[in-house]
């Protein structure tokens, strides 16, 4: 049973952090439905993790953000989604113009997808596949066709304008 | 090890956004405790990522609150090291 200090403490995370985990949910499955479902795994798994959480390795939305990230392609990347949405993503089709698929909410106009927007389109497409994917450096080299150390390079130049627009 | 030129390297986004490997983790994990303006760099980036993500929230459905506390609360919320 939650105790009541638990059960605050576990209010204060929720409200506090759920929006922006939510969101960063959405962006990756755009489906409100899903993305709903693994909010709530996303939390329970939270709270259940709490006492590995490591300050010393760095903030604790950053460590929830990569739990929600990790759990949103997990879901994204299983068979039965795959099969249960009406346009399968494959890394074949990755539109970089397009790469919000359908719409809900507009995602591309959300947070850090909005911000990738704003790359050019060989760096992109790379975020698109590594962060919103979930795909390997190695995977993104032969879906790609180019070098591994490309693919790493361009990443981090990536990442370093990302850092420069969040300034 | 030229501290300034690692910082610039792209490396602390990587690994803030979960995106370094086993390897640059570990490495980025020793370096962090080694070296101060390293972690600085870190907590910088953490916190302006932190800031944008939280402007880009959105409401979860209302239900969905309750629903986790309930979930947690029938048992569900053991966590792993107890």
């Amino acid at each position: 049973m939650l105790q009541k200090r638990d059960n605050q403490a576990f209010g204060y995370l929720y409200d506090h952090y759920s929006g922006a985990l939510y969101s960063i949910i959405l962006q990756i499955l755009d489906d409100t439905e899903a993305a709903s479902d693994v909010l709530q795994e996303v939390f329970v798994s939270i709270w259940r993790k709490m006492d590995s959480y490591d300050h010393v390795r760095g903030r604790l939305f950053t460590w929830m953000l990569n739990i929600a990230r990790h759990a949103a392609i997990d879901i994204l990347r299983s068979r039965s989604y795959q099969q249960g949405r009406k346009n399968q993503i494959t890394p074949e089709n990755v539109d970089v113009e397009t790469a919000g698929f359908t719409s809900q909410p507009d995602i591309d106009n959300i947070g850090l997808k909005k911000m990738v927007g704003r790359l050019k389109p060989e760096y992109r497409v790379l975020i698109e596949l590594s962060y919103f994917r979930g795909y390997t450096h190695e995977e993104i080299a032969v879906l790609e066709g180019i070098p591994l150390g490309t693919v790493k390079t361009r990443i981090r130049n990536a990442l370093i304008q990302m850092r420069d627009y969040l300034k | 090890m030229n501290i300034r030129e690692y910082i610039a390297s792209g490396i602390v986004e990587s690994y803030v956004m979960g995106l370094a490997n086993e390897e640059e983790k570990a490495e980025f994990e020793r370096l962090c405790v080694t070296y101060r303006e390293i972690q600085a760099a870190r907590e910088a980036f953490e916190n302006s990522l932190e800031k944008y993500a939280r402007q880009g929230s959105l409401l979860p459905p209302a239900h969905l609150r309750n629903k986790v506390f309930t979930n947690l609360a029938n048992g569900d919320d053991t966590r792993e090291d107890r």
